[in-house]
């Protein structure tokens, strides 16, 4: 028992240690906890796929009581906003390219004839391409439009379709989003964390000098670990204040099973970042790594798109990319309150990278130097 | 629902259905207006990115009756998500490695101490700041290479605006970059301080507020103003312009006009806290 003691006492001292040289600056307490509080605000607010307002320009060539009823209906959603009024096909250009307007509708001149007469008539929208995901969703809000249009002249439709979303009834960007954005924020954090203070003691020449105490190399192991881990909670905790308090999301699920998913994800994450440190020379190195494993890691783990429209072998990637697990089980803890016994497959490949590259960084610590 | 679906679910009509069909009409328009517009959205952003298309089974039912749409997204026909992804990936790599690169050397010579010797020599502040700039402009120049081949070879990104324009204002937005990455270096002159605030300052606001993946004009006011408070911002709207949509020079004009200025000021803040003296 004595040995166990002395080794968690020895451990104790540490963490004690990493976390002094870490905050002890007061620029780095800021920069570790005023850019979460910033960035949940200002991307909880930024990241909307809804649209609330679309600029819209009208060409409206038929001038009859038909094309002024589509259009009222247009604007009568609240959604279109008329930013100009078009007289010719020429103009058309020039308000899209311009920026003016996302959306150009265009009423041919025999719409109200062709509809009197019993035929369809075609109305032509033009959209802005260069951001392909909102004139999507403006399209489709003109093609509800247009329904409802069609289903009032022609007296009701006979079949429905009413979708209700469970755990995100309102299909609000920002519920799906902000869960994600936990995850991800803490592991860019804890990921330059980790490596940077083993680079930073290389660097110094204080890792030399560690080596030469009674200290044993699992003990610098585990001790470079924890506190990373420390602060990524501390910060995720900020975040989650923000997300209850501020958005008003509640988190269906149990906070313990919370805290457990992200300590064994910033595990993960400290292996990857405790393993890129073993093999970079110095703290520029470990940045561009860092920023290497970063970049794939946020963009594949389904945070903003969703992992099963991937192309198959990149799905197979994300296999391998904890933030994929982690945002998944989050968001699911989250919004639909799952229990531990749910998203306990998560935890399987995240422990697994632990274990992988825990011990890889350990053996490189004592033989690399 | 496909076709074949409906024709079959058509077949359990029966009077009773109808007429209770035609009593739905007495409730309010704007909850069966949010249903479908909240269906069509769901469909629209689960097939959006990577291979999004348009919602095709939604128009056909939707449209049996008279005013039927012709839909013509402009720049970006087949709606293809990597057209509008690869040039916000070019923004996001060029920044990175403009920022991030640039802005641990200034910082790693002061804590070495090797920045004190320079002072020592005749070399002046304007040329230790270009040492720094120009490899680490070529690297990212041979990064934004590899970028553009890829979204031709591999994307096939179309590339309506001339080349040599693009290349311009990569350069224009590259010194951008280098600036703020040399001023973040010579004000932090701690390594570990130093890629904290490069991340922060660089990586997420690139990732989230430029119009990379949300679009800017359906945001809060404030957030907008961040927004467009940030370069990346206006090299993204140059960049989607100048690859989908062409040479459209009142575009490149105000945003370069707004580029040149603010590397003028990246630069010269760089070149103010850069000094000769030993802290």
């Amino acid at each position: 028992m004595d040995g166990f003691e002395a080794f968690l006492r020895k451990l104790k001292f540490m963490i004690i240690k990493e976390l002094r040289t870490t905050i002890k600056d007061p620029r780095t307490r800021t920069i570790l906890f005023l850019p979460v509080i910033m960035q949940t605000l200002l991307f909880g607010y930024g990241a909307t796929f809804n649209l609330d307002e679309v600029q819209y320009a009208c060409l409206d060539q038929s001038r009859s009581a038909y094309s002024t009823e589509l259009i009222a209906k247009l604007e009568g959603s609240g959604v279109f906003q008329r930013a100009q009024t078009l007289n010719s096909t020429n103009e058309i250009s020039q308000a899209i390219d311009s920026d003016a307007a996302m959306l150009v509708i265009n009423i041919p001149p025999d719409f109200a004839d062709k509809l009197a007469a019993g035929e369809n008539a075609e109305v032509q929208v033009i959209t802005d391409g260069r951001n392909s995901s909102t004139s999507g969703i403006a399209a489709g809000y003109v093609n509800s439009i247009v329904a409802e249009y069609n289903a009032m002249r022609n007296g009701g439709s006979i079949l429905e379709m009413e979708t209700i979303s469970w755990y995100n009834p309102n299909l609000i960007t920002r519920w799906m989003f902000l869960p994600a954005l936990m995850p991800m924020m803490a592991l860019s954090q804890v990921l330059m964390l980790a490596g940077l203070s083993v680079a930073r003691e290389r660097e110094q020449g204080t890792f030399d000098q560690l080596l030469v105490t009674p200290i044993s190399p699992s003990i610098i192991l585990i001790g470079k670990a924890i506190p990373p881990i420390l602060i990524g909670l501390g910060q995720a905790t900020f975040a989650l204040l923000i997300i209850c308090f501020w958005f008003n999301i509640k988190v269906m699920g149990s906070l313990f099973t919370l805290y457990l998913l992200l300590f064994v994800f910033l595990l993960s994450c400290v292996g990857i970042g405790l393993s890129i440190s073993a093999v970079s020379a110095n703290m520029q190195q470990v940045m561009v790594y860092c920023f290497m494993t970063m970049m794939p890691m946020s963009l594949l783990s389904g945070a903003t798109t969703p992992v099963r429209n991937m192309p198959e072998l990149l799905q197979y990637f994300t296999l391998v990319n904890p933030l994929r697990f982690a945002t998944e089980a989050v968001r699911r803890i989250v919004l639909e309150g799952s229990s531990i016994g749910t998203i306990a497959y998560a935890f399987v490949p995240m422990l697994i990278i632990a274990a992988i590259t825990l011990p890889t960084a350990g053996w490189f610590f004592r033989n690399k130097l | 629902m496909r076709g074949k679906e409906m024709l079959e679910a058509v077949g359990y009509i029966d009077g009773d259905l109808i007429k209770r069909g035609e009593m739905r009409n007495l409730r309010a328009q704007w909850k069966r207006w949010t249903a479908i517009a909240a269906s069509i959205c769901l469909l629209v952003g689960g097939a959006l990115i990577y291979h999004g298309s348009m919602p095709q089974y939604a128009t056909e039912i939707l449209s049996v009756s008279d005013t039927d749409i012709g839909i013509r997204m402009w720049f970006n026909d087949a709606n293809t998500s990597t057209w509008y992804f690869i040039p916000g990936l070019i923004v996001l790599v060029i920044t990175i490695s403009g920022v991030f690169l640039t802005s641990m050397v200034m910082a790693k010579e002061w804590e070495r101490g090797t920045l004190e010797a320079l002072f020592v020599t005749p070399v002046k502040v304007l040329e230790i700041l270009l040492s720094k700039m120009i490899p680490y402009f070529c690297v990212a120049m041979v990064g934004f290479s590899l970028c553009v081949a890829a979204s031709q070879l591999l994307f096939d990104v179309p590339m309506h605006g001339s080349f040599i324009i693009i290349l311009l204002c990569t350069m224009l937005y590259l010194f951008v970059a280098l600036g703020v990455g040399l001023m973040i270096s010579s004000i932090t002159k701690n390594q570990f301080l130093a890629s904290q605030m490069a991340l922060v300052l660089s990586m997420m606001p690139t990732m989230m507020l430029s119009g990379f993946l949300f679009d800017l004009r359906s945001v809060p006011l404030v957030v907008k103003m961040v927004g467009y408070a940030l370069p990346p911002t206006y090299y993204m709207q140059l960049l989607k312009t100048l690859f989908l949509a062409g040479n459209n020079w009142l575009s490149i004009f105000k945003n370069c006009t707004i580029l040149v200025l603010y590397a003028i000021f990246f630069i010269s803040m760089a070149f103010r806290v850069t000094q000769k003296r030993v802290e």
